[in-house]
C-alpha cells in the first residue's frame, strides 16, 4: 500500500502564472528512499515546498498513510526537513539544536535527552555536544541538521541537497553516512538533487524532473540501462552518452551519410528512410582496428582505473571510456566500432525511445 | 620590481587614506582637543582673550547642584527611548509577516524621522493647543476629564515631550530591527514552521538572536540619546517651564549666556560620561560575543 | 610643469584685465557712477526705484551699482580691510562695540547738535561728536494696542505704570471678556531687552553697582510686570502654544487688547482687520523723569566711505535715501528719520515723550562686565528669564515662589559680580 501518494500534482504561482509542477504522480512505499533529481530550475526545490505545506498545491492532492495532507499546517504534517544550508540555531550548542523542535513542542526533559543521546550517537555527535555551529565543520553541521530531523520519528524525511555544500571528500562520506542511516532506521525519505551521481548511488528509485514533469520513475539500473527519453539518457550517466543523427534502411543504419552498419534485425521496428537519434554510451564504444570506424583523438583523460578518450569525427566529438592500457596519444587516428546491443534510438521529434527487439543489456 | 610596486601600492593606499584621515582629524579629534582646552579657560566665545581658570569649571558644575539637577530630565527621554525600542521592535516584527498595506504602514512609521524640527514644533505647539486637535481627539474618545494644558502645565509637559520624542525616532529604531529581521534567511522560518513553533516562539529562538546585534546597538544608542537630548526640548519649550537638559543647557551656557569655557567642561564631562556608560554597557555585552 | 605656469600667468592676466577702473568725477559735482552696499540682496526691485527716483532729481548721475550681501558684517567688515568698500554703504552694527574706529572708515556727516535738529536719532554711529551715519528708518518699539477694545471697556487712554496696566487689564477682561495682554511666549520675550532703556537709562552701569533684580530697577520691573500680568490671568491662557500670526489676527479682531511690538508692525496689523484705523502704539507702561520714553531703534544705518572719488554725489544720495523721497523708509513701515517728515500720530508721540535707544549706549567697558556678569547669572537672554516668570505666575503650585527667584536671582548677581571685579 502506497504510503506517500502524489496524486496529479499542479502547482502555478498566481503572480507570474507559471506553472511549475505539471500532473506530478507518484508512490512511495514505506521505507523507500526516492531521489528526485533534475536540472536547476527543474521544479524540485518547489516539489519539497509542496511537501512541507510551505506553498499551497494548486490542484492535485498528496497523500500521507491514506491522508490527504493539502489543507494541513506544516506543523501537522508529520515531515522532517533537511536543509541545504543546514538552517542550524547559531546560538544554541549541539545538543540544543537537535532537541529544538521537542523544547518547543514541551516534550519532557528525560525524553528529549534520551533521543537527543540516541541520535547522537548513530551520528557520532557525542563528543560536540557543547560545541556551537560556528566552531564545527560543514560535515559535523549536516550530520547535526540530520539528527534534529531524525528525533522527530517522522512519516517522512525530507532532504534537500543536503551534500551540495561539501566538498568533494565529504560528499562521498557523508553520502554513505546517509545511506547507512536510512537502513538503519527505514525512514521513508524523499532526497532532492541535481546531482546524477548522488542519485545513482543511493536511491532506491529515482525520479527524473525536468521543468516540472516527470520524465521517468525507477531503480537506477532501469533509469540507465532504459532511459525512457532523450533527456533522461543524457542527463544521466557521466561522461554523457553519445548521440548521433542516423537513417535506418534495409538492415542498415547510416551515419554522417556515408557510415553504415550493419544492424541485423534488432533495427527493424524503424521506419525505413527516416530520421533517428542514436544514443550509445562512452563504455559501448570499443577499439576496432580492423573495420571500425575511423576517428582522431583529440583529448585524453586518465583517470586511473579507466581512460576517457575524446574523439572527432565529421566535426563532431565522441566520448569513449576505455579500460584497455593502450598508448593513446592525441592527434592519433583510432578505429572504433559500436556495441549496437546497447544502443538506444530515440524518435527525433518526441525523444522518445523507440523499442527495439531483442532488447538485451 | 616587487619593492617598487610596493612603495607605489603603500602611496596609493596613503593618497587614499589621506582624505578620509583629514576629515576626521579635522572634524573629528581637533575639536575635541579645543573643546578640552577651552574648558580650562573662562573665555566667553568672542573675545580675543582666554583667561585661564585651571579646573574652576568642572569644580563649578560638580559642586553647584543647579547645574546636575537638569540630568533628571533627561530621565524623561531615557524612558520615552525604551519604549522606542520595544515599540518599534514590535513592529518590525509584525510587519515581517504577512500583513495587509504593509507600505503604507512603513511609511507612516518613518516618516516622523524625516520632519525638519522646525516642522515638528509648529505642528505639535498646534496639536496641543488648548482646544485643539489633541483635546478634540480625547473628547471624542469620551477622556476630556483627562484634559490638561499639555505644554504649559509643568506636572505634564516633560511627559509630553517624551511622547514627541517617541514619535520622532521610533522610525529610526523601526528602519534598523526591519532592516536587520530582513536578513533573516527565509530557512529559519520553513524550520519554525515545519517544528511548529508559535509566534511567540518564533520570535524568541529565530527573530531576536539572529538580530542581536542591532538590539545591542540600539541599547547603545538609547543612552546616548539619552545623555544627549536636546532637539524637543529646544525647539518646543526651548528649555522653559523645567524641561531643560543636561545637552540643552550645555549650549545656553555656551551661546547665550556666552560663557563658552564652562560650556566646554559641561560638554567634557558629557563626553566622559558617555564614554564609561558605552564601555559598561560593550563589557556587559561582551559575554554575547558571537560571530555568526 | 611648464604648461601649468603658462595656464596660471594666463589667468592672473585675464582677471587683472577684468578690474575695470572709474572715470574720475570732477569735485563738488554730483554725478557719474555710485556704488552703493547694503545688507539687503532681497530688496533689488526697491532699489531699481531708489535708482530711477535718485536719477530723476539729479540727471547728471550715471549709473548706481548696487552690491549686497546677506551676512553683511562678516563680507564688509573684510572688504573694509582695503579702500575699496563702495562709496556709500550700510554701517555695520558690530562696529557699535568700539566707536573709535568709525572715523578711520567714514565720512563724518556732521556734528551731533546740528545734525539732531534736523534727523531722528543721530547717535547710531558717533565719535567725538562726530555723526558717521544716520539711520535708514526709524522703529518705535512699544504696546501696539487695538482702540476699539479699549473704548468697549470704558478706558481712555494706555495706561503709564505697572500698576496702571493691571486696572486696565482688570477692567477689559472684565468688561469685554477679551485677553488683555498676549505675550508671545515663544516669539517676542528677547525683545523686551530694547523696552530695557524706557524703565530706566544706564541700567547696565546701575546693575553693576547694585543690582538689577532690586526693587525700582529695569530688569525686575519687567519681571514684575510679567508675574503680575500672569499671576492676575490677564495673559492668553497656554502661553507655550502660542502663535505670533494669530496673536496678530486676534488682536486685529478685538479679541486681545495688546501685545509688545513695534512701530513697523502696525500697517500689517492693521491690514487684517481693514476697515478701520484702530490700531495704534503706546510706548511702555512707565515713566523715566515724569515722561513715557520712545524707545527708537534703527534696523540699517547708512554712512559715506572715507576714500569715496564721488564725494558730492554721495552725500546727495544719503540725504535722498534717507527722506521719505526715497521710500525705503516707507518699504519698511518705518517712521521717517527726517523730523519734518513725521506725521501727526508720530509727532505726538516724541513731543510727549523722551527718546531712548533700544541699543545700549553706555560705554564699552561697562557693557562688557555686564555681559560677563549676565551671562553667569543666566540673564544674557531676558527670554529664559520672563518664560520662568511667567510660568511661576500661571503654576504657583508647581514651581518656587516668585519671591524666592527673585531672592535667588540677587544672590547670584551679588556673587557673579564678586567674580568680576
Amino acid at each position: 500500500m502506497s504510503y506517500v501518494t502524489f496524486n496529479h500534482v499542479f502547482k502555478t504561482y498566481s503572480q507570474s502564472n507559471k506553472t511549475v509542477i505539471k500532473d506530478f504522480n507518484l508512490s512511495i512505499s514505506k521505507g523507500e528512499f526516492i531521489v528526485i533529481v533534475g536540472p536547476s530550475g527543474s521544479g524540485k526545490s518547489t516539489l519539497l515546498e509542496l511537501i512541507c505545506g510551505f506553498e499551497k498545491i494548486t490542484s492535485g492532492n498528496i497523500q500521507i498513510e491514506g491522508q490527504c495532507i493539502n489543507e494541513t499546517l506544516p506543523k501537522d504534517r508529520d515531515v522532517a526537513m533537511v536543509f541545504q544550508s543546514y538552517a542550524l540555531l547559531p546560538h544554541l550548542n549541539t545538543y540544543e539544536n537537535i532537541e529544538f523542535g521537542m523544547k518547543l513542542r514541551k516534550l519532557p526533559k528525560k525524553q528529549r535527552e534520551e533521543k537527543v543521546k540516541w541520535a547522537a550517537r548513530i551520528l557520532q555527535l557525542e563528543d560536540y555536544l557543547n560545541a556551537l555551529p560556528k566552531n564545527l565543520s560543514g560535515g559535523q553541521r549536516q550530520r547535526i541538521a540530520i539528527a534534529r530531523a531524525m528525533v522527530r520519528e517522522p512519516k517522512l524525511f525530507l532532504m534537500d541537497e543536503p551534500l551540495s555544500n561539501l566538498d568533494a571528500k565529504l560528499r562521498e562520506s557523508t553520502g554513505n553516512e546517509i545511506t547507512q542511516l536510512h537502513r538503519r532506521l527505514k525512514a521513508t525519505t524523499i532526497y532532492v538533487t541535481h546531482d546524477q551521481t548522488e542519485a545513482l548511488t543511493m536511491a532506491d528509485r529515482m525520479v527524473i524532473l525536468n521543468e516540472g514533469i516527470i520524465q521517468q520513475i525507477g531503480t537506477p539500473f532501469e533509469i540507465y540501462t532504459q532511459p525512457s527519453n532523450l533527456f533522461v539518457a543524457t542527463f544521466i550517466g557521466k561522461p554523457q552518452i553519445n548521440i548521433f543523427n542516423v537513417v535506418y534502411s534495409h538492415q542498415q543504419i547510416t551515419l554522417f551519410n556515408y557510415i553504415t552498419l550493419n544492424v541485423g534485425d534488432r533495427f527493424s521496428s524503424l521506419e525505413p528512410n527516416e530520421e533517428y537519434l542514436l544514443a550509445i554510451r562512452a563504455e559501448h564504444i570499443k577499439v576496432d582496428n580492423d573495420c571500425g570506424i575511423a576517428m582522431v583523438i583529440q583529448k585524453i583523460e586518465y583517470l586511473g582505473s579507466e581512460v576517457i578518450l575524446y574523439l572527432n569525427v565529421e566535426g563532431m566529438t565522441v566520448t569513449m571510456k576505455s579500460y584497455q592500457k593502450l598508448d593513446y596519444k592525441t592527434g592519433a587516428s583510432i578505429r572504433v566500432f559500436f556495441d549496437l546491443n546497447h544502443a538506444h534510438v530515440f524518435n527525433k521529434t518526441t525523444h522518445e525511445r523507440i523499442e527495439l527487439n531483442n532488447e538485451q543489456n | 620590481m616587487n619593492s617598487s610596486l610596493h612603495k607605489k601600492e603603500r602611496v596609493l593606499i596613503g593618497l587614499f587614506l589621506f582624505i578620509p584621515l583629514l576629515l576626521l582629524i579635522t572634524f573629528g579629534f581637533l575639536p575635541l582637543l579645543e573643546i578640552i582646552s577651552y574648558s580650562f579657560t573662562s573665555w566667553n566665545g568672542i573675545s580675543t582673550q582666554k583667561p585661564w581658570v585651571g579646573w574652576d569649571n568642572y569644580v563649578k558644575i560638580l559642586t553647584a547642584p543647579k547645574y546636575f539637577q537638569v540630568f533628571i530630565n533627561n530621565l524623561y527621554y531615557f524612558g520615552s527611548g525604551l519604549l522606542q525600542i520595544l515599540i518599534a521592535l514590535y513592529l518590525a516584527i509584525i510587519l515581517s509577516f504577512k500583513v495587509k498595506f504593509k507600505s503604507f504602514f512603513k511609511a507612516s512609521i518613518v516618516f516622523p524621522t524625516l520632519i525638519s524640527g522646525v516642522a515638528i514644533s509648529m505642528m505639535f505647539r498646534l496639536f496641543y493647543t488648548p482646544d485643539g486637535p489633541f483635546d478634540t481627539l480625547l473628547t471624542a474618545l469620551g477622556l476630556e476629564k483627562m484634559i490638561h494644558f499639555w505644554l504649559g502645565d509643568p506636572r505634564y509637559v516633560n511627559y509630553t515631550l517624551a511622547g514627541i520624542s517617541l514619535w520622532r525616532h521610533t522610525g529610526l529604531r523601526f528602519l534598523m530591527f526591519y532592516a536587520a529581521i530582513q536578513t533573516i534567511p527565509k530557512e529559519y522560518y520553513q524550520l519554525a514552521e515545519i517544528e511548529g513553533a508559535t509566534f511567540i516562539q518564533k520570535v524568541r529562538y529565530i527573530i531576536l538572536p539572529n538580530i542581536h546585534t542591532i538590539l545591542k546597538i540600539n541599547f547603545i544608542l538609547l543612552t546616548v540619546g539619552a545623555v544627549t537630548a536636546f532637539e524637543i526640548p529646544m525647539i518646543i519649550t526651548n528649555g522653559s517651564n523645567g524641561t531643560t537638559t543636561f545637552l540643552l543647557q550645555t549650549l545656553k551656557t555656551a551661546f547665550e549666556q556666552k560663557q563658552l569655557g564652562l560650556a566646554a567642561s559641561m560638554a567634557v564631562v558629557m563626553i566622559i560620561a558617555l564614554v564609561l556608560i558605552t564601555s559598561l554597557q560593550k563589557k556587559l555585552f561582551r559575554s554575547d560575543n558571537h560571530d555568526f | 610643469m611648464n604648461k601649468i605656469k603658462l595656464l596660471l600667468a594666463s589667468i592672473s592676466l585675464l582677471s587683472l584685465a577684468a578690474c575695470q577702473s572709474k572715470p574720475k568725477v570732477e569735485e563738488g559735482k554730483i554725478g557719474g557712477t555710485l556704488t552703493v552696499v547694503t545688507s539687503r540682496p532681497d530688496a533689488d526691485e526697491l532699489f531699481e526705484d531708489i535708482e530711477a527716483g535718485f536719477k530723476e532729481k539729479y540727471p547728471e548721475v550715471e549709473d548706481i551699482i548696487w552690491e549686497s550681501s546677506s551676512d553683511y558684517d562678516a563680507d564688509i567688515m573684510k572688504r573694509m580691510n582695503t579702500k575699496d568698500y563702495g562709496d556709500v554703504l550700510f554701517v555695520p552694527f558690530s562696529m557699535a562695540g568700539t566707536p573709535s574706529e568709525y572715523e578711520n572708515y567714514f565720512y563724518p556727516l556732521g556734528k551731533v547738535e546740528d545734525l539732531e535738529k534736523k534727523y531722528l536719532d543721530v547717535t547710531e554711529a558717533v565719535y567725538n561728536d562726530n555723526v558717521y551715519g544716520l539711520p535708514v528708518s526709524i522703529n518705535i518699539l512699544g504696546f501696539v494696542y487695538n482702540e476699539d477694545v479699549l473704548k468697549a471697556a470704558g478706558i481712555e487712554s494706555m495706561p503709564t505704570s505697572t500698576d496702571g496696566l493691571l486696572t486696565t487689564c482688570e477692567q477689559i477682561e472684565s468688561k469685554t471678556g477679551a485677553t488683555c495682554f498676549y505675550t508671545n511666549y515663544n516669539t517676542s520675550l528677547g525683545v523686551w531687552a530694547g523696552a530695557l532703556s524706557s524703565y530706566g537709562e544706564n541700567y547696565k552701569e546701575a546693575a553693576l553697582n547694585g543690582n538689577p533684580f532690586d526693587e525700582g530697577q529695569p530688569i525686575r520691573e519687567v519681571m514684575d510686570l510679567f508675574y503680575q500680568l500672569a499671576a492676575g490671568g490677564y495673559i492668553e491662557e497656554d502661553p507655550i502654544t502660542g502663535d505670533y500670526n494669530q496673536s496678530l489676527q486676534l488682536l486685529a479682531d478685538g479679541k486681545v487688547a495688546m501685545i509688545m511690538r513695534a512701530s513697523q508692525d502696525l500697517a500689517t496689523i492693521q491690514a487684517l482687520n481693514d476697515s478701520e484705523d484702530n490700531i495704534k502704539l503706546a510706548p511702555f507702561p512707565t515713566t523715566l523723569n515724569g515722561t513715557t520714553s520712545i524707545p527708537v531703534g534703527a534696523p540699517g544705518v547708512i554712512g559715506i566711505n572715507k576714500n569715496t572719488d564721488n564725494l558730492a554725489t554721495a552725500q546727495a544720495f544719503l540725504e535722498y535715501f534717507i527722506s521719505s523721497e526715497s521710500g525705503y523708509a516707507a518699504d519698511l513701515d518705518g517712521v521717517p528719520v527726517v523730523i519734518e517728515e513725521l506725521n501727526d500720530d508720530q509727532r505726538a508721540l516724541f513731543e510727549d515723550g523722551t527718546i531712548v535707544k533700544t541699543a545700549s549706549t553706555e560705554d564699552a567697558a561697562i557693557q562688557e562686565r555686564y555681559s560677563a556678569v549676565a551671562g553667569e547669572v543666566g540673564i544674557a537672554r531676558l527670554t529664559d528669564v520672563l518664560q520662568k516668570v511667567i510660568n511661576i505666575g500661571l503654576y504657583p503650585e508647581q514651581n518656587q515662589s516668585y519671591d524666592d527667584y527673585v531672592k535667588e536671582l540677587q544672590t547670584a548677581w551679588d556673587q557673579a559680580l564678586k567674580n568680576y571685579e
